[in-house]
């Protein structure tokens, strides 16, 4: 049986079911927003005239007042609904935020970064408007542990969050596990980008692992790579295996930051794969040293027109397309929050508007679905006294990380839990 | 294929009819079901545990579960039992399998009934090949299964051979809490590998190899070859070493040594090896692998010479490469599908391990006295309810059979 890592790769859900063309990415946003406002609208439509009905009822019984009739006029505005431009913007600020929150707990970057993946899939086919980004996130972060295999409690979790609930964790989790169809095994870059490293270290001490079809020997590769310039277009040059040791670390390490921001941040996860991802970061890192390595995977000199000539300059093209919507991510992250944080206040107040009245209180929607829910707030007084303890030592200890609260987004979520 | 939209709200009871009940265990239930409304077949559904919100450690969905979910999703093989869909309803987890009328437990037990007649050399050979194609494939996806035995390893009627039951298996390169830490289900012992008996906290696929020289040893003999006592932990929470489960692989294989096995002092429980002998005589005249497979051979009167109605010479080779002490030394499953065994006598395994054999194995027994899927406080599913599977006498609660 011959399996090559691409096959098992395209047998991925994160192939079958997650990876898109940038066209199909951008339908499917806009359909989204389209539905989604559709549907903000006729919610509102029904929860006025379900007002209205009780409002005129309670007029017909006290005859005489005419006040009534004010407050509902007020709310009778056309709903403005967020348009797919503010969709992207609060959901990219919510995946920053995601981040922020997964360094807080100081989960590994495999948990943080599944989490984000988790909360742009979802946002692939929720809006917004429908449900809240700040509440999506938590859960998201929250399911990529137990994936990741990170796991703690939701208790000890949602203690550590300013104003947050186990119940708020952990409401919206099956509403996630549907929207990521069930599949939550994502594909990180990371491990790719060490095994490039240490194949390229190989190179560069002479015992490279030459592919069949190279006409090389480690040596001739390690001479070749020693002489190469430092920049592109750069003069060649002549550097002691120890520097090039150096250059690679550096590389690597700036590679890896882009992987750990920019790369989960963008859609670069739904658009390319885990391979060419790590090696467009390492092309932005270090140019010379990405072709170099590139160059080893095919035979010297291959004629442009010849099948391997193909492949070779389509590996180039993709790989330059995502190293440039890296870039442009890298920028956006190194902006700062400063920057948008305006903007992103600006359009959570639009979006206090535009929420669907039928999925604000996620907690007591999922109350609703669950069979089982009889046996609340029976915890044993001792567990209790334990928790709350626990409780306020944690929110201190966040409070100090996260600062004053944040501009208030809330529009009564949990307001019914314990 | 998994069909499971995001949007669609599925019904269990709309698409299957449920059958009868099969198993249980720590995790939930399993039903035998038939598809209805354009769902053609029969398949095994598999519940898991409702929520029990009141409970102190209620986490949310629990990481078994997503982690099952996180695999099968995944994994699609004609040797892995096949995922057909996942259905969540009134916050259960629902996941479909492809129904398969055996197991290698139910297929051994029938020839041990009613007096032990050996299963057809062809038929093991062609289960074996199967199944390491099955582990071939898990492993090149990064995942071993952590749990095989011969309950876990299905047979449909036509003989295809499926890895079933992945709810302890991981994709070894993401972090592994040890077995000894991380999780509360424990591996059944008897199929446990050296390395892990001997405490090592990191492991690898070597494991699942292990297990299949114990299932191959088990095919052959009908009995399994290292029965052992699991010793159970104390009160202070602390593993235990499992001596008599380690005895019983020494009194075999012999001890193992530095030489065969460099890494050997270098196990947390090396230091148990050598009071293994205490009170046990047999420790120092271990039977040794050769003379246990040809007394297994003669006993369960598999014809001498070299034939295809024997598993031979080439089998014992096989065999003593699975059951290799040293984890780097034992066979890959790569290898092990490349062993002379499956090409001796110029045949080729067959991909339907009933082949040429005209033995009738009794269908599966479903229980019909829970039918409802749907009811979620069921006996058997409480936590404190039926201890661990890995606690019983033989694998896995089942209805008895026969």
């Amino acid at each position: 049986m011959r399996l090559t890592e691409d096959e098992i790769y395209r047998s991925s859900t994160q192939f079958r079911l997650w990876s898109y063309t940038a066209d199909a990415l951008a339908s499917l946003r806009s359909s989204t927003n389209v539905t989604a406002s559709q549907r903000v609208k006729a919610a509102v439509k029904r929860h006025r005239e379900a007002r209205k009905e009780s409002a005129s009822n309670s007029e017909a019984e006290k005859t005489g007042t005419e006040n009534g009739a004010t407050p509902t006029a007020v709310l009778e505005k056309e709903v403005d609904c967020l348009t797919l431009e503010e969709e992207q913007k609060v959901v990219d600020a919510y995946c920053k935020q995601a981040i922020r929150l997964g360094e807080f707990f100081s989960f590994p970057i495999n948990v943080i970064a599944t989490g984000v993946q988790y909360l742009k899939r979802f946002y692939l086919f929720n809006s917004p408007m429908t449900y809240e980004p700040k509440v999506i996130m938590r859960s998201a972060m929250f399911l990529a542990t137990k994936t990741e295999g990170f796991h703690i409690t939701a208790e000890n979790y949602a203690s550590r969050l300013p104003k947050t609930t186990a119940e708020q964790v952990l409401a919206p989790e099956y509403l996630i596990t549907q929207a990521l169809r069930f599949t939550f095994d994502i594909r990180h870059p990371y491990r790719g980008l060490n095994g490039g490293h240490m194949e390229m270290s190989a190179i560069a001490h002479g015992k490279a692992a030459i592919l069949p079809s190279a006409n090389k020997k480690p040596a001739e590769l390690q001479k070749e790579m020693l002489k190469l310039p430092l920049r592109p277009n750069g003069p060649s040059s002549q550097t002691t295996v120890h520097s090039l040791e150096k250059r690679l670390g550096e590389a690597t390490a700036k590679a890896n930051k882009t992987l750990k921001s920019s790369a989960i941040l963008t859609d670069a996860y739904f658009l390319y794969t885990p391979s060419q991802i790590w090696l467009s970061a390492y092309l932005l890192a270090d140019e010379v040293l990405t072709l170099f390595y590139i160059s080893t995977k095919f035979p010297d000199g291959v004629d442009p027109t010849a099948p391997a000539g193909v492949s070779k300059s389509r590996l180039t093209n993709t790989i330059r397309a995502c190293a440039a919507l890296l870039a442009a991510g890298l920028s956006s992250v190194n902006a700062g929050v400063e920057e948008n944080v305006e903007e992103i206040r600006a359009i959570e107040k639009k979006l206090r508007h535009c929420r669907d009245p039928d999925k604000m209180d996620l907690v007591k929607l999922n109350k609703a679905h669950k069979r089982d829910a009889g046996t609340d707030d029976k915890l044993e007084e001792s567990v209790a006294k334990r928790r709350k303890l626990e409780r306020e030592k944690n929110e201190k200890e966040a409070d100090e990380f996260w600062g004053p609260e944040l501009p208030k987004i809330g529009n009564g979520v949990g307001t019914s839990a314990a | 294929m998994l069909s499971g939209g995001y949007s669609s709200k599925k019904r269990v009871n709309e698409r299957y009819k449920i059958i009868g009940f099969i198993s249980s265990g720590t995790y939930g239930r399993v039903y035998k079901a038939q598809g209805k409304n354009g769902q053609v077949g029969e398949f095994a559904i598999k519940k898991f545990k409702p929520d029990k919100e009141g409970e102190v450690q209620y986490t949310g969905i629990s990481q078994s579960a997503i982690r099952e979910m996180a695999l099968c999703t995944e994994l699609s093989h004609p040797n892995v039992v096949h995922t057909v869909e996942i259905i969540l309803e009134d916050k259960c987890i629902f996941i479909v399998f492809e129904y398969a009328e055996h197991d290698l437990l139910q297929i051994i037990h029938h020839h041990n009934q009613p007096q032990r007649h050996a299963i057809p050399a062809r038929t093991i050979k062609s289960i074996l090949y199967q199944l390491l194609q099955g582990l071939v494939y898990l492993h090149k996806n990064w995942v071993m299964h952590r749990d095989l035995k011969p309950a876990n390893i299905m047979v449909t009627s036509a003989g295809k051979v499926k890895i079933g039951d992945l709810g302890l298996a991981r994709l070894f390169y993401k972090p592994l809490h040890s077995l000894f830490t991380g999780d509360k289900v424990v591996v059944t012992i008897w199929y446990r590998a050296p390395e892990l008996l001997l405490g090592s906290r990191h492991y690898t696929p070597a494991v699942d190899l292990w297990a299949v020289g114990c299932i191959f040893a088990e095919l052959l003999s009908l009995r399994p070859i290292f029965k052992g006592e699991e010793a159970k932990m104390d009160s202070k929470k602390t593993v235990p070493f499992q001596r008599n489960q380690m005895q019983k692989i020494v009194e075999i294989l012999g001890m193992p040594s530095k030489d065969r096995w460099p890494l050997l002092a270098a196990m947390p429980e090396f230091g148990q090896l050598g009071s293994l002998s205490a009170g046990n005589p047999r420790i120092h005249r271990p039977m040794g692998l050769d003379q246990w497979y040809h007394q297994c051979l003669k006993t369960n009167q598999y014809p001498t010479g070299p034939s295809s109605a024997t598993p031979g010479s080439e089998g014992l080779a096989l065999l003593s490469g699975l059951l290799e002490y040293d984890p780097q030394k034992r066979l890959t499953a790569e290898q092990a599908l490349r062993h002379n065994y499956f090409s001796a006598h110029g045949e080729r395994p067959s991909e339907n391990c009933f082949e040429g054999s005209t033995i009738e194995y009794p269908y599966r027994r479903v229980s019909q006295e829970d039918n409802d899927i749907r009811t979620s406080s069921l006996p058997g599913t409480k936590r404190s309810g039926l201890p661990d599977d890995s606690l019983i006498g033989r694998p896995a609660k089942r209805l008895k059979e026969g």
